[in-house]
């Protein structure tokens, strides 16, 4: 069968269903085709067998009654149209004679059919979605169809769909002697030639079979075919086997129809002929392959992908350039006092030059190209004046003026630096002045981005002075050329003026304060250690001082920060800090609470041995403790335990 | 029409602002101690209402009136307080299509401290601004060029004279400094960045010998195994 006509075959075969409007039962009660729902483990040869050969034509089956009816013309008309008939089929030399018929007798088919209607019930509310699903139908024979489907369908095998026109029931009996007058001529001439074998090796069986003539046999075959199986093509050239031989889809219909035809100009009822025309289907066929492969429709999309990648210039496809990746300063000191991330929001990153919070060693292999960052620091596009271009008045005191969306903070730099200086006040506004005083604010923000980048490039010297001390034994001075400082008559260098964008303007108290954040940090952390580490966290554990888990937990503690410090790669510096920082909370706590700190001073003076905490009273003497208030007594721990924190830190560094 | 032209150019026009402070000898019941004045004036001998249509002073919102307009000359208004704030003045021009300028001018009210010529103390603060008018319409332009109207033969005695050429001076010197600050710091960092290079190379080599000594020990140490 050849595959790609399936779908031209069903829409044909939609149109021809409407002229058929008979039921034709099968004996057997099964569908049409011969197809069953079989499960295909079950897939066993039918009893029922269908039968396709030839003597399927002459079962007894007895035609309807209104056949029988049914006139036929009288003879001496029948033999005039014989002879109409003959001189035509003599005269035409090619096979469409059904064109040539209908040419000369400007016939068209008529239908009359009327296919019945199933009314669909009238719920057009409450449609749901039937299912369907995926069933697979084999056949006896072993062919698989797998066909999505209904899963409860009303009209599978319903008859009403393939009903027949009873009209041509009749026509399609041929007699023998109709045969022999209408057929026989023709038929003879179709005699096959004798190079058959060959083209049955190079050809598909249907195709090559189909080079042979037609008999009544055959003819007869069809026709029954036809009426089992109704114009569904492709069943019947499936089911199709002559004797062991096939005939190819387009063969079938051509002499369905013609015979068809032919039997309705015979039999005067012209206005069921059909207007099948071989060569216009052969055309139709040929075209559609043809336009198909002139435009290929994925092969279209290529094309154009293709175009539009070659629009892709290789400039496009590459990245652009990004700035030099920014050395990270490598001493914890010097970060310090550099201070942590940009400072303004308005300028993009690339041109300040930031200074980062961590330290790696990666200074190593990247050089900075100090160049770029001079550049960048020295970009002052950003800070824009007044513009004083357009038309119209204005005063040259708002020539001084930036702009309000520059920088907040660089505009405080400003007027801090202006203030240092000393030009407090302004009460001139002259041209010469609105010049200088311009230059001198952008120059401010000059140097104080150079600030920044002096800085980072100092830092960087630093650290690889230290690296190749390390590396070399050596001890060699690291000089760095200063920033200037002041300037001749005692007047203030602008740049000790001017702060680098990354310095937080932070006076000393609030740098306190976020100390004691810190500090409050870690308390807490070491507080939530000892929640976690699966003891509910009950105040008067704490304030206990001969809890048995106190020293594990300060044990635990100690260890947690042990592990801190030795993640951190800067050792000596943390730990200093953290001690400070636990001296400082041991000393508030002490100004708070005189009574605690008198109290503490007895604590504070160590033993000779690490006594455990966890010591039994004395039996006998009575240990008077004294009379503190829960609070207190909290804070009394706290201050133990800071006291610990500090010694344990200084054993390890000592 | 030929007031909608616009003339192109920058013409500058210098006026003076400012305000005089007066102690009052008793204090009032509403508790003003001083009676001042603010004033716009033209720097050079002439009216500013040839070109200044009114003046527009915006005071402190305590004030019943904050907004005060005055259209004749003299250009000013005087009013009793205790408290020194901003002054934002407004001007308009003749061609009510031309922009108006706004400034602003803090009023003092205790520094700095002039003696009067009968020895009375007042406190006067002005400041010397400047209009420019950058492609002004026809008709501005006609006020601002009438050297007619300017008397430039008896010029007002301010007393800014000294001052200004202090102030040029100081704010010269300045930029200079700002200048040469920002040359220093550039050559500083140069400086500093060919010295890194140098200490990385170093480093580089010492690494270099280092491993070097590291892989002939191992391949020693192998060979010996």
């Amino acid at each position: 069968m050849e595959v790609d006509d399936i779908h031209e075959e069903e829409n044909i075969i939609k149109e021809d269903t409407e002229m058929a409007n008979e039921i034709i039962k099968d004996e057997n009660g099964k569908t049409e085709d011969g197809f069953e729902i079989v499960n295909e483990i079950d897939c066993k040869p039918l009893n029922d067998e269908p039968k396709f050969n030839a003597e399927i034509l002459f079962d007894n089956s007895e035609p309807n009654e209104q056949f029988l009816t049914e006139k036929r013309l009288p003879k001496s008309e029948h033999e005039k149209e014989l002879d109409n008939a003959c001189k035509f089929y003599a005269e035409a030399q090619n096979r469409s004679v059904l064109t040539a018929v209908k040419q000369a007798f400007k016939i068209r088919s008529v239908s009359n059919a009327k296919f019945p209607r199933l009314e669909l019930p009238n719920n057009s509310k409450n449609i749901k979605a039937k299912r369907w699903v995926k069933r697979t139908h084999v056949r006896h024979d072993g062919m698989k169809r797998c066909n999505w489907e209904r899963e409860i369908d009303e009209f599978a095998n319903d008859p009403a769909i393939l009903q027949r026109n009873p009209e041509h029931k009749d026509l399609l009996n041929l007699s023998d002697d109709e045969y022999n007058i209408y057929f026989r001529k023709l038929d003879l001439e179709q005699i096959p030639p004798e190079d058959l074998m060959e083209d049955r090796k190079a050809w598909p069986k249907e195709i090559a079979d189909s080079r042979r003539g037609w008999t009544l046999e055959e003819t007869r075959y069809l026709i029954g075919l036809y009426h089992r199986y109704t114009i569904r093509w492709t069943v019947i050239t499936d089911q199709y086997n002559f004797k062991g031989l096939q005939r190819s889809l387009y063969e079938i219909k051509t002499r369905f129809f013609f015979v068809f035809d032919l039997m309705c100009f015979v039999r005067d009822k012209r206005h069921l002929m059909s207007d099948y025309d071989p060569e216009l289907e052969y055309a139709e066929r040929k075209r559609r392959e043809i336009s198909f492969k002139i435009t290929p429709k994925t092969q279209n999309r290529i094309v154009k992908l293709e175009k539009e990648f070659m629009e892709i210039s290789p400039a496009d496809l590459e990245p652009p350039p990004r700035p030099p990746p920014v050395a990270d300063a490598p001493a914890a000191a010097v970060q310090k006092s550099i201070g942590t991330g940009r400072s303004s929001s308005s300028v993009p990153p690339s041109r300040m030059p930031s200074v980062p919070k961590f330290a790696s060693r990666a200074y190593l292999d990247q050089s900075i190209d100090y160049n770029k960052k001079i550049e960048a620091a020295s970009d002052i596009s950003f800070l824009r004046f007044f513009n004083f271009q357009t038309a119209g008045p204005h005063l040259r005191s708002q020539e001084y003026k930036l702009v309000s969306n520059v920088n907040p903070k660089k505009r405080a730099n400003i007027e801090n630096v202006i203030e240092g200086l000393g030009l407090l006040r302004r009460t001139v506004y002259n041209e010469r002045i609105a010049k200088f005083y311009t230059k001198l604010s952008t120059n401010i923000n000059v140097i104080s981005e150079l600030k920044a980048v002096y800085s980072i490039a100092s830092a960087e010297c630093i650290a690889l002075h230290n690296e190749y001390c390390e590396k070399s034994n050596s001890q060699i001075k690291c000089e760095i050329p200063p920033m200037p400082q002041s300037s001749e008559e005692g007047k203030p260098s602008i740049c000790s003026l001017a702060e680098a964008p990354g310095q937080n303007s932070l006076n000393e108290e609030e740098l306190e304060q976020r100390r004691l954040n810190e500090t409050l940090e870690d308390y807490r952390q070491t507080f939530e250690t000892t929640k976690a580490s699966k003891v509910a966290f009950v105040r008067g554990e704490v304030v206990n001082a001969d809890s048995k888990h106190y020293g594990k937990r300060g044990e635990e503690v100690v260890h947690h920060h042990h592990h801190q410090s030795k993640s951190s790669s800067f050792k000596p510096i943390d730990i200093s800090e953290k001690a400070r920082k636990a001296q400082e909370i041991a000393n508030r706590l002490a100004v708070q609470n005189p009574l605690a700190a008198s109290k503490d001073h007895r604590a504070f003076s160590p033993p000779k041995s690490s006594v455990p905490v966890s010591r039994p009273p004395r039996p006998g003497k009575v240990q008077t403790k004294p009379k503190l208030s829960n609070l207190e007594q909290f804070k009394e721990e706290l201050k133990a335990w800071v006291y610990r924190f500090f010694r344990s830190f200084s054993n390890m560094t000592n | 029409m030929s007031n909608k032209e616009r003339v192109d150019g920058e013409f500058i026009k210098p006026i003076i602002y400012g305000n005089r402070a007066y102690r009052l000898p008793e204090k009032l019941p509403n508790n003003h101690t001083h009676r001042w004045t603010v004033y716009v004036r033209s720097y050079n001998n002439e009216k500013l209402s040839n070109y200044v249509r009114k003046v527009q002073f915006k005071i402190h919102s305590d004030y019943k009136n904050p907004i005060q307009v005055v259209e004749n000359e003299p250009f000013e208004i005087t009013e009793t307080g205790w408290g020194e704030f901003h002054v934002q003045i407004k001007l308009y021009f003749i061609d009510p299509m031309e922009r108006q300028v706004l400034c602003t001018h803090y009023l003092v009210l205790h520094q700095p401290e002039y003696s009067d010529e009968n020895g009375s103390k007042f406190v006067m603060k002005e400041c010397y601004d400047e209009i420019i008018f950058v492609n002004p319409l026809r008709k501005i332009y006609d006020v601002i060029t009438n050297e007619e109207l300017v008397d430039r033969a008896n010029p007002i005695p301010w007393q800014f004279e000294h001052t200004i050429k202090e102030d040029e001076e100081f704010l010269e010197s300045l930029a200079a400094q700002s200048e040469k600050e920002v040359e220093e710091l550039v050559n500083a960092i140069k400086k500093i960045s060919e010295k890194n290079d140098e200490y990385r190379e170093k480093i580089k080599e010492i690494e270099a010998t280092q491993d070097n000594t590291g892989e002939d020990g191992g391949a020693a140490a192998a060979s010996d195994a």
